[in-house]
């Protein structure tokens, strides 16, 4: 019954404790319990036993201490340090934040507690009755002289020992989080290549535009050829030469061009297109693809639905406070009553997020009269290599 | 039988050409008259009455399916389509045929050649393909953009860049990170759009993000109110809201 209690005293204990852990120490947590369990305590079990044969040396070499208070000794200072030093790499950060001080005085309470038990303990073993061995002034001041030692010997482990697992703690964390935000950004990048493959083999696409290149070859028309050969190059942009992580502001107006192109011939006078880039912002590096989601929405919910039509602006301009802008503005249809549910700019915002944090954005504003500005603000440099957020 | 006439409506100029061109081909005898978009279809159809329609699906305004479910009863109605899955299952089931662009004559031939059949006969009534087709676009999603006035301007703002919403005398304020904006959708309609998990009510005139909220401040057994990440202000829970926030 009592061992219930305190076993669940002790667990809510460790709950607590764990709380205040992070993923990384309670993982490491879970995985030495488990070597413990298992096999840990094997090892346990013989240092133990060296340092019983330890204590029986000591005992040897000087009289007073009998063999059983020989191997005592060692086995209790033995423990004493493996317990301090678990303790402390398990749970630092009592050593190392503002509650070290609080620490450090339990720490020097509960020894001196656990002195005065510890002789009454002996005291009555002794015979002495309980506070017998406390009159004894040279056994106390010996033994407050080596708890004393043994005190500043055990925060001199704990220390140590809490910096030393600060810093892999703080090391491992910065690789976890690293290669999550990789992970992320490569999920991010396949959506996106995702969605341009889906928009270039997309059936409306692709059958309206070899429809459209077929009648004007029957045609004799010599745009058939331009026509096919736009659709050639836009289906290239999804081939596996063609996927890099970054590409150019100039290739990605390239690719935007391309497509509205296309749709300009299968529209006809319901869509007229203008680009406009800085040149010293050409060779600027940029996420994939999003140039193309702009200006397929662009298309797609303001041009298409517009009976009359409108024209497509694309642009790349310096912005203040060393900022570019990526404006893709058209004169279309506006935001309408019903806003699709723009899943292509839902990853655009996240792969925004992920490569710059708070140094990019895009900003939608409806134009007058009628239509949509498009604005995607991000670093004047673009994504440079190594750089973090 | 006086010469039949045929509503064509194709958004695409190159496309419209080549189906023209087909139909010349294959039933020399029609008479066409074209649309570009949906309302011109329907107002077509008013004017002129005619016997048959070749409707794109995808086109400007109301599209094609649209423009059938008000014209099926009185006019023998042809769908032109690149590829749409759906809509192929359900013109099979249904008694109205189907073109797959770009159009190829003799495909085309087979069409004419059922229409030629059924001109004597009234044409099918296609309500109940369009319901099922209207419910096709899929259980709504939640609102995931809103379109709001930013001072002046009108902008779209992502529904996860919102803080929190508050109802004020006549708008309901947008709060973002990054500023304010105004919309004239009343909350409780809100309510009903935004997605569930993501926005709770904590108050009869306000909707929370929870992403953004850092903790429930609790003053009392009473009153409670919510903490945004890196914000000043709190928001004030209401009595029947608080059990929201219970093991926090």
């Amino acid at each position: 019954m009592a061992f219930r209690s305190v076993r669940t005293f002790y667990a809510s204990l460790v709950r607590r404790h764990v709380g205040t852990l992070s993923e990384v120490e309670r993982r490491d947590l879970s995985r030495f319990d488990r070597w413990f369990m298992t096999r840990g305590w094997r090892w346990l079990v013989g240092a133990c036993a060296l340092a019983s044969l330890a204590g029986l040396a000591l005992s040897r070499w000087r009289e007073r201490i009998s063999p059983l208070e020989g191997m005592a000794v060692a086995n209790v200072l033995l423990l004493g340090i493996l317990f301090c030093a678990a303790v402390t790499w398990f749970g630092y950060r009592k050593f190392h934040s503002r509650h070290t001080l609080r620490t450090v005085a339990e720490t020097v309470l509960g020894g001196i507690v656990g002195a005065a038990v510890a002789s009454m303990v002996v005291s009555l073993l002794q015979g002495k009755g309980p506070f017998g061995l406390l009159t004894d002034a040279a056994l106390m001041a010996s033994v407050a002289i080596g708890g004393g030692i043994a005190l500043v010997v055990f925060m001199a482990i704990a220390f140590a020992v809490a910096a030393l697992r600060h810093r892999e703690v703080v090391a491992r964390t910065a690789e976890l989080e690293g290669r999550a935000r990789q992970q992320a950004l490569s999920l991010e990048l396949a959506e996106s290549r995702l969605r341009l493959l889906e928009l270039q083999i997309e059936p409306h696409f692709l059958f309206n535009t070899l429809g459209s290149a077929q009648q004007l070859a029957e045609r004799g028309a010599p745009d058939a050829a331009r026509l096919l050969a736009d659709l050639i190059v836009f289906l290239r942009a999804a081939t596996p030469a063609m996927t890099q992580a970054t590409a150019t502001i100039e290739q990605e107006v390239k690719l935007a061009e391309t497509y509205l192109r296309i749709m300009g011939k299968r529209l006809g006078e319901r869509l007229q297109h203008r680009v406009r880039v800085d040149p010293a912002l050409a060779a600027v590096r940029i996420p994939p693809g999003m140039v193309m989601t702009l200006v397929e929405n662009a298309v797609k919910h303001g041009i298409e639905p517009a009976p009359a039509g409108g024209t497509i602006e694309v642009a790349a301009e310096r912005a203040a406070r060393g900022k570019l802008a990526i404006v893709v503005a058209d004169t279309g249809r506006g935001f309408g009553a019903t806003v699709g549910q723009g899943i292509g700019l839902a990853n655009l915002r996240e792969r925004l997020a992920l490569h710059f944090g708070a140094r990019a954005e895009l900003v939608l504003t409806e134009a007058e009269p009628h239509g949509v500005v498009a604005k995607l603000v991000m670093p004047e440099k673009g994504l440079v290599p190594g750089a973090g957020k | 039988m006086s010469v039949p006439l045929a509503l064509v409506a194709e958004d695409e100029p190159l496309m419209l050409e080549r189906l023209l061109d087909a139909l010349r081909q294959v039933w020399p005898e029609l008479a066409i008259v074209t649309a570009a978009d949906g309302d011109a279809a329907l107002d077509v159809f008013e004017r002129r009455r005619p016997d048959v329609a070749f409707l794109d699906i995808r086109m400007p305004g109301p599209n094609g399916l649209e423009v059938a479910s008000r014209i099926a009863g009185a006019c023998h109605v042809v769908f032109v389509t690149a590829y749409d899955q759906h809509a192929i299952a359900a013109f099979e089931a249904g008694a109205v045929d189907y073109l797959l662009k770009p159009v190829d004559p003799e495909r085309l031939a087979v069409t004419v050649a059922r229409l030629k059949t059924r001109l004597s006969t009234p044409p099918a009534d296609l309500s109940s393909l369009f319901e099922s087709l209207a419910r096709m676009p899929g259980a709504r999603e939640p609102l995931r953009w809103i379109r709001a006035a930013v001072g002046r301007e009108v902008r779209l703002i992502a529904t996860a860049d919102v803080l929190y919403f508050q109802a004020d005398t006549k708008y309901t304020r947008v709060v973002l990170a990054s500023g304010e904006a105004l919309i004239k959708t009343p909350l409780k309609d809100l309510a009903r759009e935004l997605d569930p998990q993501v926005f709770w009510q904590v108050h009869r005139s306000a909707i929370v993000n929870v992403h953004a909220v850092a903790g429930i401040l609790r003053e009392d057994a009473e009153r409670q109110f919510v903490l945004f990440k890196g914000r000043a202000e709190r928001l004030p829970v209401s009595r029947q809201f608080q059990h929201l926030f219970r093991q926090m």
